[in-house]
């Protein structure tokens, strides 16, 4: 895809190259011709409008393609990211979002500007001095001279620039994370009665961000304006070069003319590479970091043993990796035989029926799932949004059990795996579960239970200590 | 302030556009003024020009895009604190409804997109303007009959863009957006659902729909490429035909025509042509400002709740009593709570038991002023509720809740919080008193990081940072809010019996709020709430 691109791009450059001396051949002649108060040659009129047909069709063509090259390695891309295995230490889930998102769309610039641009800028350069090597050979000679001067102040500066860039890029994804923060915690600072003082410091971040980006600003800009001085400062050189040529007669009038036209495809192009670079590396440091993902894909499935028949309890202290180990058999090589409920409850925009059951629907296994999981208070048709919203901390809980409990029935499966089932949930509904746990494990399932609630085991519970 | 740097950018702008117009009308006037081979002192005034022009032009450009950048900034820390400050009025009980939380998480990109409208848009209309008029009157003056044909030319092309980007964007630039955020959200819900969306076998339907949005984003994508590439070839139209009309009409009129004017009436649209096109990506930036613009307003311009505006101008000294009679308080959502009726005086302590969804989160509400009464009455030492000043009756009353709020930075920065004028000492013996100074004096003490949004700390520890604060702050009504959710049971009552001695102690009432009957009987009176 990417390579048939850049063949397409390389076409559309020489095509648009040509084009350009068509054009400014076509306009210097006439002007010549007709300053000289001759009839101009009726052959221009095709080859202006040829060139500039030509011109409007490549531009529209160009646009119209690196915008479909872009949505079909975005869409490539997202498919491969999220197909990938997502319990991995290398990638935190926020991470993965903004890159399926925000930094794949950053790509747009990489393929439809700065890839465009960088071929044009390959090919058109070297054309333009030759052209004016076969037109005008001392011309050329400027050129050779000056051109070079672009990138060299574009490598000098960059490098002047780089580190005081990232450190600029830095404070402001502070300030981002500091106004995310501010505005979680906002009900802490109103306790405190420190929202003044907090929009203060807000105020501050603000203010200590533009003076840095400004001081960054006064580099970076500078580079610019020494690009767009050396650019100007060349076709002004040149163009005062072949005046004085012209008063001694040394040069015809149409050949300075087309070279007038012609000078600004020499510098031009080079550098507005560096603009759009800067544009589109946000785009590329998403796809290079997308392409390790893929390459680096982690499948780090130890193989656990899963729990025998009878209902077993985990405990242990904070931290001690009951959840990882319950994890590591929940998505282990058997996972199609476990039915798992994680510490979150985690549900789904949708009715609580549809939490509960997916698209499947058996009801008896769901009536048989409600039940266990002490679902008495819940209508089935509450509707929740994606935050659980809708449902108290408990009921929430108690739903996302039945959950685990109908994929155990429908499934007829032999383990279920429960992370902190009851942890929200009151007294009486709690002991109420646990038996119909027991109840479950008595029937020959492997029922296992992670769990800070003690009180709540029983002398005959087989006790694993993490 | 930044209204005058923003006037005196646009005006640097508007001279940078006119310098390029001026360096390429002096340089083919240079050439074709050479060609008639004068002497070279009718040239001089020409080199000097295109020499002063470059220059010129680009010192312009840099000093232009300096002043607009920091007057952009100026603005933007306005813009962040204004909305800081709206986000504060209505914090918490007006953030959760789910609208708001969805904006809240793109007021950050929306501040910054807003800033191309003065970054990007006004400079790019200004110079399209300056370079359009100021061709106008360089043509009128050499012949006015070109400057009419080429005020007709520009007059149909600056239509034709206009208009051709309003369609575009109606069609494209608010649909993308639109289609982005959904596939943001489908995507988060993918990420961060993954393993729940796994378990179930749900995850291909997820996919599905990720799949789906993102060919029709694709297709509105290619849409707005289409209307982009169209706005491109008709400014590149227009380019080619004012150097055709330019062309004749200095063809037919040659004979009046001084020779080395025919060079500038030809090129000039080349200039021009550089600002043109540059309003296409300048229409775009302003219709994605105005989107990001309008979605801010929204929040800011949305009114308060009344339920959520609650302060009176009474200054509130210690906690003596409290009295809930018959109080009712009703959520934006609409939803109504009853309260039970209790009481409570200074040291003494009750718990409000029940199950989850019966509302013993509002009464904590209440008595924060983050809710107001809506029914009957809540009597704080002897006056409504209602009639003290936030600031003077928070510095009173604390909440601890269920979800213990910790700020990014140090255990140190956390305490500062409470207590900005608390020495070393006071704040080791507090954090000794709930149980936190062992493990933070193994780190690195009252310098330990904890981590964003608390993510070093587990959930008990940050339940007892919580505490801390609360006990610094010498507030002499406490009320705890299912303290203890995450904190190890065992841990639990300990901690929590060492908490309301240390309050008794001090005199501080405390209302303990749970749905453990176990962690209720610490307090010296219960009060029992049912659901509706």
């Amino acid at each position: 895809m990417v390579r048939r691109w850049l063949v397409v791009l390389v076409g559309l450059g020489l095509v648009g190259s040509a084009a350009s001396v068509a054009l400014a051949f076509s306009i210097s002649n006439f002007i010549a011709e007709t300053a000289a108060g001759k009839v101009f040659s009726v052959s221009l009129v095709p080859l202006f409008l040829t060139g500039a047909a030509t011109k409007v069709a490549v531009s529209y063509f160009q646009e119209l393609y690196a915008t479909k090259v872009s949505v079909e390695v975005k869409m490539q891309l997202r498919k491969e990211l999220l197909a990938q295995e997502f319990v991995r230490g290398d990638v935190s889930p926020s991470e993965l979002v903004i890159l399926a998102t925000r930094g794949l769309d950053a790509l747009d610039a990489y393929f439809g500007k700065f890839l465009p641009q960088f071929v044009y800028a390959i090919l058109v350069t070297p054309i333009t001095v030759a052209v004016f090597f076969l037109v005008d050979p001392l011309s050329s000679i400027i050129l050779v001279f000056t051109i070079p001067l672009i990138p060299l102040f574009m490598v000098f500066i960059g490098r002047a620039t780089q580190a005081e860039q990232e450190r600029q890029f830095d404070s402001l994804t502070r300030l981002g994370k500091h106004f995310h923060e501010v505005v979680r915690g906002l009900a802490t600072l109103k306790l405190f009665n420190r929202t003044d003082y907090q929009s203060k410091v807000l105020g501050d971040v603000s203010e200590n961000l533009r003076a840095r980006t400004m001081k960054v600003l006064r580099i970076s800009f500078l580079s610019g304006f020494a690009l767009e001085l050396a650019a100007s400062l060349s076709v002004a050189l040149l163009a005062v070069t072949i005046g004085f040529r012209l008063l001694e007669g040394q040069i015809a009038f149409f050949v300075a003319m087309f070279l007038l036209m012609m000078a600004p495809d020499a510098y031009l192009p080079i550098r507005t590479i560096g603009a759009n670079y800067h544009a589109s590396s946000e785009g590329i440091a998403a796809a290079s970091r997308i392409l390790d993902l893929l390459e680096s894909n982690p499948s780090d499935a130890l193989p656990a043993r899963l729990p025998a028949a009878g209902f077993e309890v985990w405990i242990g202290p904070s931290g001690s990796g009951k959840t990882r180990k319950m994890e590591q058999l929940a998505f282990g090589p058997e996972m199609e035989a476990v039915a798992w409920m994680p510490q979150e409850a985690t549900l789904l925009a949708g009715s609580v029926r549809s939490n509960i059951v997916g698209d499947s629907l058996d009801s008896e296994s769901l009536g048989w799932a409600t039940r266990m999981a002490a679902l008495d208070d819940v209508s089935l048709e509450i509707e929740i949004d994606d935050y659980g919203r809708g449902l108290s901390g408990g009921q929430a809980q108690r739903v996302s059990l039945a959950r685990a409990l109908y994929r155990l029935k429908s499934h007829s499966l032999g383990v279920l795996l429960l992370d902190e089932p009851t942890s929200s949930i009151d007294m009486e509904r709690s002991t109420a579960i646990w038996n119909n746990l027991r109840e479950i494990a008595g029937s020959g399932v492997a029922v296992s239970v992670i769990t800070h609630q003690i009180e709540l085991i029983q002398p005959s519970d087989r006790v694993v200590n993490v | 302030m930044y209204k005058a740097r923003f006037v005196f950018g646009w005006f640097i702008s508007g001279l940078q556009s006119l310098s390029s117009l001026a360096l390429l009308a002096t340089s083919s006037w240079l050439l074709s003024r050479a060609a008639q081979q004068p002497s070279v002192m009718y040239l001089s005034i020409a080199v000097v020009g295109v020499r002063a022009f470059a220059l010129s032009k680009a010192f312009f450009r840099y000093s232009e895009r300096l002043v607009l950048h920091d007057a952009t900034f100026r603005k933007a820390t306005k813009l962040r604190v204004a909305i800081y400050e709206s986000l504060v009025k209505r914090a918490p009980i007006g953030l959760r409804d789910t609208k708001l939380g969805s904006l809240i998480s793109s007021l950050v990109d929306d501040v910054d997109e807003i800033q191309n409208l003065d970054l990007r848009y006004r400079p790019a209309l200004i110079q399209a303007v300056a370079t359009t008029l100021a061709t106008l009157i360089l043509f009128s003056w050499l012949t006015p009959n070109l400057a009419i044909w080429m005020a007709i030319c520009l007059v149909t092309v600056f239509a034709a863009t206009y208009s051709l980007s309003v369609v575009a964007a109606k069609k494209t630039t608010g649909g993308i957006s639109v289609r982005r955020n959904e596939m943001a959200v489908e995507v988060q819900r993918f990420v961060e659902k993954n393993r729940v969306l796994k378990t179930y076998g749900w995850n291909q339907r997820s996919s599905d729909r990720i799949e789906s949005s993102a060919v029709k984003l694709g297709e509105l994508e290619l849409d707005a490429a289409r209307f982009g590439g169209m706005l491109q070839s008709v400014l590149q139209l227009f380019l080619f035909g004012s150097v055709v009309v330019a062309a004749f009409i200095a063809h037919a009129s040659g004979a009046l025509l001084p020779p080395e004017q025919i060079a500038v009436l030809v090129l000039i649209p080349l200039a021009l042509f550089e600002y043109l096109m540059g309003l296409p990506a300048a229409l775009q930036a302003r219709k994605k400002a105005e989107i990001a613009a309008r979605r801010v307003e929204d929040l800011m311009q949305s009114e308060v709740p009344p339920h959520l505006q609650v302060s009176g101008s009474q200054e509130m000294a210690r906690f003596s009593e409290l009295q809930f009679i018959g109080a009712c308080a009703t959520y934006p959502s609409g939803r109504e709570v009853e309260l039970p009726d209790f009481e409570l005086r200074a040291g003494g302590s009750v718990s409000i038991v029940g199950p989850s969804g019966a509302g013993k989160s509002t009464i904590a509400n209440i008595l924060v002023q983050f809710l107001a009464v809506s029914n009957g009455i809540v009597l704080l030492n002897g006056k409504p509720i209602g009639d003290y000043e936030q600031a003077s009756l928070r510095s009173e009353v604390g909440l601890l809740t269920q979800n213990a709020e910790v700020l990014s930075g140090t255990i140190r920065a956390n305490l500062a919080l409470a207590a900005p004028d608390a020495t070393e000492e006071e704040f080791k013996k507090i954090l000794e008193l709930v149980h936190l100074w062992p493990m933070l004096d193994a780190r690195e003490g009252l310098d330990t990081e904890v981590g964003s949004a608390g993510s070093n700390l587990s959930g008990g520890e940050a339940q007892r940072l919580s505490m801390a604060r609360n006990l610094l702050a010498e507030k002499s009504l406490l009320i705890l809010d299912e303290p203890t959710s995450s904190v190890e049971p065992a841990l639990a009552k300990e901690l929590l019996s060492n908490l309301l001695n240390a309050a008794q102690e001090s005199g501080v009432a405390i209302i303990l709020i749970t749905h453990d009957s176990e962690i209720a009987v610490l307090a010296q009176e219960r009060v029992q709430v049912t659901t509706h």
